[in-house]
């Protein structure tokens, strides 16, 4: 009878003391998570994780896409502390897919890259090549950073670095835009409001600006191929063949203004618009991506969507095989 | 009796000679002629006329008043002062006229002026002076104008290794002299400003050699343009240019607002844009509509479970395991089966596809280190500070030092592509 008395206490003890301790070995397995750095994979911790807000993806499940953070998105708090300027925001993807962010129209950062500093003067835009180039444009001229004399480096937290000019762009507000096998487009607004589309050939950039489409709206995005040019303007998007000056605007409407038009490897088009990004498929546009003001990019098979709110930017790699669903 | 007569005189002259200033010229002279001749008197130099006007009555007496000079006589004690005026400015001239005659002509006007103190109504020597006083003047001008022009000269020499070594445009009429040698390479960097003067030279040849002879000179036109190419690379890859140095260096490249054949470009009409989004005010999705309504309907049901105030914590669905963890870092939610359509037809046979619906997930934890890349989560949340913070924060130190020389190391990369990208000979 005393023996099991004393078992009954010591199961009652034993008891207790499980679950006072639980809590601070919780705590402990939290800091240990925090602490340490961390492996790629965390998402695929069964614990609740958190998510993107205001965002949802919607892939079919038929394609071999894969989604991967090119880099990590700031978390709700610190967002919200940032007190980031969306509408004044730049980005591109450089030829090893690190993306470049212009936060306003004096700093670009690079995280990837570990790169941040200030132009000496506003920009209107950026972009890169597949050489590895990084050609920036002011309200007046194409250009591309250099660093800042040795004199410079005077220990400030963001450096200055140093504007090249190439050349006076043939209007106002540069635009830049990449197509095949590095050509630049490059958009201006002419004074009394109209817009012009000029084509710099690569290697032949001292043969001119070439004037390839003069359109009174203006342009929200430029993609191409060897033959064709595709110009978003409004809701639309026309196809222009620069060699005969056709201009063919695509069936294909989407609800909400577009803001960027990109294209696949294999000749898929791709459209953000201020509601998310939306693919062309059998000649409507399908939403993938249902999020605030994203920005777009596509650089050698891979989408890169801009979440301008938490500085994300997540890589859709083999985009291109939403092509499939052309076939089915 | 000749002497009874000679001693009134002789009382009579004493008296005058007492009172010099009251005789006048000829009793003077009367009494000079009374006492005889003085022997040994030397002739003065250069006798001059004097004016009428002058106030001295010379007519006769420049001789006269000469004789009465050094020696001779007792009516030399009593020499009127005068004379030694004209005597002195007669020295002082005959010196002057010397420095003149040397082509001292400071010295000379220095002494006419002393000369013409004494005999201030001398209308020669005031020529003189005014003729000594234009010579200098006119010789300190000679001067100046020499010294000025080898000045010129001099700094003429020294802006010569300046000057650029491109040689001149050729003329537009041909010349049947051999062309001068063309290479490559670059233009000595002297200064941004020289070397924007080269670049236009350069690129005006180009021009010229397009017009002239698009097809027939391509070789010379190859390595002017990689000449034109490498000048600029040369110059703009410095690390020691200002901004305003950078500026200068802008290449001119032309706009062609129309095509070779004169062809005016592709356009949208104001009219035909417009209408476009006219017609899309009332949008027709298509095969799109049906998509969208149902991330609609799948993202208000989610609101409604309260998943979005909560901050969206979600957990990972379980899924059929030929699609789980497909797509990488989404958190798959659920599937829905959409319909897409072949076409933009109505009618069109519609193909039901399976959509996977999920979220994004935000990594756990913070970091992830890939390669000597890093990625961080906190890296905007001091923008100033994140290279630091990032570094820390998966334990190294951050070294500026080493960062910027790594960043001028990477930047100079992009700007080779750049260079690359703008080309040379292939872009004829």
């Amino acid at each position: 009878m005393e023996n099991n008395i004393r078992i009954i206490i010591y199961i009652a003890v034993f008891t207790i003391s499980l679950f006072s301790c639980l809590p601070m070995v919780a705590v402990a397995q939290q800091n240990d998570q925090q602490a340490a750095p961390a492996t790629p994979a965390a998402t695929r911790d069964p614990a609740p994780a958190e998510a993107l807000l205001n965002t949802t993806i919607a892939l079919p499940a038929s394609c071999s896409i894969r989604v991967r953070w090119a880099q990590p998105p700031m978390g709700h708090a610190a967002a919200e502390k940032a007190r980031l300027r969306i509408p004044d925001m730049s980005f591109s993807v450089d030829a090893d897919g690190n993306p470049w962010i212009g936060l306003d129209d004096h700093r670009i950062v690079s995280p990837a890259n570990m790169f941040e500093a200030k132009t000496p003067m506003p920009f209107t835009g950026f972009t890169h090549l597949d050489s590895g180039a990084m050609l920036v444009s002011t309200v007046t001229k194409l250009g591309f950073l250099v660093a800042p004399r040795a004199a410079s480096d005077t220990g400030q937290p963001m450096q200055v670095v140093s504007f090249q000019p190439i050349a006076q762009l043939p209007g106002l507000y540069g635009r830049l835009y990449t197509g095949p096998a590095d050509t630049l487009y490059v958009a201006v607004t002419r004074p009394g409001g109209t817009n012009d589309l000029y084509r710099l050939k690569p290697g032949a950039v001292l043969k001119g600006f070439e004037k390839i489409l003069e359109t009174a709206e203006e342009i929200a995005g430029v993609a191409g191929t060897d033959k064709k040019v595709f110009v978003a303007i409004g809701r639309q998007v026309y196809e222009i063949s620069p060699e005969t000056k056709r201009v063919t605007p695509l069936p294909a409407t989407i609800s909400h203004p577009i803001t960027g038009l990109a294209i696949t490897p294999r000749n898929g088009l791709i459209v953000s618009t201020s509601r998310g990004v939306s693919y062309l498929i059998n000649g409507t546009f399908e939403t993938i991506v249902e999020t605030p003001n994203p920005r777009i990019c596509v650089r050698k098979g891979t989408l890169y969507v801009f979440f301008p709110a938490s500085l994300g930017v997540a890589a859709f790699d083999s985009i291109a095989s939403l092509a499939d669903l052309n076939h089915q | 009796m000749k002497h009874s007569h000679a001693i009134p005189l002789f009382l009579l002259g004493a008296l005058a000679l007492g009172t010099p200033h009251i005789i006048t010229a000829g009793a003077y002279d009367d009494l000079v002629g009374i006492g005889g001749q003085p022997g040994n008197v030397p002739e003065p130099s250069n006798p001059e006329p004097v004016d009428p006007s002058s106030g001295y009555d010379n007519s006769d007496n420049s001789n006269d008043s000469s004789n009465t000079g050094n020696s001779g006589g007792i009516f030399n004690w009593f020499k009127p002062k005068p004379v030694d005026h004209y005597q002195k400015a007669a020295e002082i001239r005959a010196r002057a006229d010397r420095a003149y005659g040397k082509g001292n002509y400071s010295d000379a006007v220095k002494l006419y002026k002393r000369a013409l103190r004494h005999t201030p109504n001398d209308a020669d020597l005031a020529r003189k002076l005014s003729t000594a006083e234009s010579t200098l003047a006119a010789n300190r001008a000679r001067r100046n104008h020499e010294r000025h022009v080898r000045q010129q000269e001099r700094e003429a020499a020294h802006k010569k290794p300046l000057q650029s070594p491109v040689p001149p445009l050729p003329a537009t009429t041909v010349r049947p002299k051999p062309s001068p040698i063309i290479t490559a390479v670059p233009a000595t960097f002297v200064s941004a400003t020289q070397t924007r003067s080269s670049l236009r030279d350069i690129k005006v040849r180009i021009d010229v050699l397009r017009k002239n002879s698009p097809t027939s000179d391509l070789h010379t036109l190859d390595i002017l343009l990689a000449k034109y190419v490498n000048t600029w690379v040369q110059a703009v890859s410095r690390n020691d240019l200002t901004d305003k140095d950078r500026e200068s260096l802008q290449l001119e490249i032309p706009v062609r607002d129309v095509d070779e054949t004169g062809g005016k470009p592709a356009s949208i009409s104001k009219n035909s844009a417009t209408e476009a989004l006219a017609a899309n005010e009332e949008p027709s999705y298509g095969g799109s509509r049906d998509l969208e309504t149902m991330l609609a309907r799948f993202n208000a049901d989610r609101a409604q479970q309260g998943a979005e105030q909560l901050g969206e914590k979600v957990a990972e669905t379980i899924f059929p395991e030929n699609i789980a963890g497909k797509f990488g870092d989404i958190l798959a939610l659920g599937k829905v089966s959409g319909e897409l359509s072949r076409d933009n037809t109505p009618g069109a046979i519609k193909e039901v596809v399976d959509i996977i619906i999920g979220k994004l997930a935000i990594p756990q934890a913070s970091f992830a280190v890939d390669g000597g890349r890093i990625y961080s989560a906190t890296a905007f949340l001091a923008l100033n500070k994140f290279m630091e913070d990032s570094t820390q924060a998966v334990g190294g130190t951050f070294n500026r030092k080493e960062f910027w020389e790594s960043l001028r190391n990477q930047m100079n990369t992009g700007q080779k592509a750049v260079m690359e990208w703008i080309g040379g000979p292939d872009g004829k």
